[in-house]
């Protein structure tokens, strides 16, 4: 055994390279996916290398040591001794670049990120669904498979990587399922809330991404109802004056973005979706609105000398502040959640607020599709 | 009369106690810095491919691989010299 360790690290260096460049490729990749699309800090990746290599080159020397066949084959191994001279090294890393480039043009590899978030985000859907059903969540348990979530999500957004309906749905079902039966662990709301409004807002995204529209500043003073749509408005604080007229929405898909919806008065008329409508509301600043925040997904958006109400639809709330703001109808005429949501925008006393609401009754649905 | 065999001299007994190990031990500096070399021109081919066109996205996903490439060629020489340490104190010697 000793004398196997030693030729291994002493001796035969086409078998020592040959394991230490599959090492070296596994740690480059595993470093990569970690902390590019999971975003893992670079410290506790490093930590989980180091860990990995030094079993992996320990597994091999043993290997070499112990497993009869692996001997037997020490002296036909010499057929991969690389030498700096030798066509051979020059011959593989050519083809190495050529299929990158390959890759590259054949969006192999966003295929390949979009199969592997796919099957994470299954995994997380189901982690997150049976920690749903356990009698005792601890926030230290949840905040692995969400934080999973979030950061696919941000991935997938940053560099384009489509994500599959079914995973989709799945982890709006598992999420949906939890914030309805509002037993997440304390130290894990924010996050959870947070997660949930921004995959939201993702499949929206990924649902519009081919209808972009920019427009222009404009008054409202007919009816305008946007059935059966989906497109996204994409605007850099464009003023929408919400006048005589109404905005409403009618089983649609719809992402606003950078658009300020005012009224001239308090508080005229707000935005009106339907509840089989699924709209984002994304970097837009609100004044003097009379506005309803269900069945939207309201992120780093502003409320100002608005009336606040809900009546019971599903709400996500993320990084949303209200100025001045008359909340009292979450208390007066509010659903279940609405106290909490009243609490929440009075302490917070103008900051920025994240929450979501989801009604019991919608997940039942969404229970019976949870992956098995 | 034949003359006896003479002692080898010290430099010459150092020599042949290292000239084996020395060897392996060389070839895998020379591979490291090798690698090393390569990954440092690599570096210098960011700007370039950020001025050609790519997107910065793609770039900064390049800059990432290239970064855990250093750490893992530096771990792997790191963990190579302790385990080579450690297999060539341990070993017992040849009857």
């Amino acid at each position: 055994m000793t004398q196997g360790l030693h030729d291994f690290f002493w001796k035969n260096s086409a078998f020592r390279r040959t394991v230490y460049i599959s090492c070296a490729f596994l740690a480059v990749i595993y470093g990569t996916v970690s902390t590019s699309v999971f975003h893992k800090p670079e410290k506790q990746t490093a930590a989980q290398i180091a860990i990995l290599l030094v079993l992996t080159i320990v597994s091999a020397a043993a290997a070499y040591s112990l497993v009869p066949v692996l001997s037997q084959l020490r002296s036909s191994l010499s057929l991969f001794q690389y030498r700096l001279w030798d066509f051979r090294l020059a011959l593989t890393l050519g083809t190495l670049v050529l299929s990158i480039f390959l890759f590259e043009k054949t969006r192999f590899i966003t295929y390949a990120q979009s199969a592997y978030i796919d099957r994470r985000l299954l995994m997380d859907a189901r982690e997150i669904a049976q920690l749903g059903n356990k009698p005792d969540w601890s926030a230290f348990s949840f905040q692995g498979p969400i934080q999973n979530v979030k950061s696919a999500v941000d991935a997938s957004s940053r560099y384009n990587i489509p994500i599959s309906k079914n995973a989709v749905d799945s982890v709006s079902a598992s999420l949906g399922r939890v914030i309805a039966e509002q037993k997440i662990p304390e130290g894990s709301r924010s996050l959870v809330y947070t997660t949930y409004g921004l995959f939201n807002a993702y499949s929206v995204d990924q649902l519009t991404a081919s209808n972009v529209q920019q427009p222009q500043s404009f008054v409202i003073n007919s009816p305008l109802i946007f059935e059966n749509k989906s497109f996204r408005m994409v605007g850099n604080h464009t003023p929408i004056l919400l006048g005589d007229g109404i905005l409403a929405t009618q089983n649609s898909t719809i992402a606003f973005e950078g658009l300020d919806f005012w009224a001239r008065e308090p508080y005229g008329m707000g935005l009106v979706i339907s509840s089989n409508s699924n709209v984002v509301v994304r970097n837009s600043n609100m004044k003097n609105l009379d506005q309803s925040l269900d069945n939207a997904t309201w992120i780093n958006s502003s409320f100002e000398n608005s009336r606040i109400t809900t009546s019971g639809g599903p709400l996500r709330l993320v990084n949303v502040s209200f100025k001045n703001c008359n909340i009292d109808m979450l208390l007066i005429r509010g659903p279940a959640g609405s106290a909490e949501l009243y609490d929440l925008i009075q302490k917070a006393n103008g900051q920025p607020v994240t929450y979501a609401y989801e009604p019991s009754t919608i997940h039942q649905h969404g229970v019976t599709n949870t992956p098995k | 009369m034949a003359k006896p065999p003479t002692q080898p001299k010290f430099r010459e007994k150092l020599w042949k106690s290292i000239e084996e190990p020395l060897i392996i031990i060389l070839g895998d500096i020379l591979l490291f810095l090798v690698a090393l070399g390569g990954l440092i021109v690599g570096m210098y081919a960011f700007p370039f491919l950020a001025a050609k066109g790519m997107k910065p996205e793609r770039v900064e996903l390049l800059e990432t691989v290239h970064f855990w490439s250093y750490f893992a060629i530096l771990l792997i020489f790191g963990i190579d010299m302790a385990f080579k340490m450690a297999a060539h104190s341990f070993k017992r010697p040849k009857p």
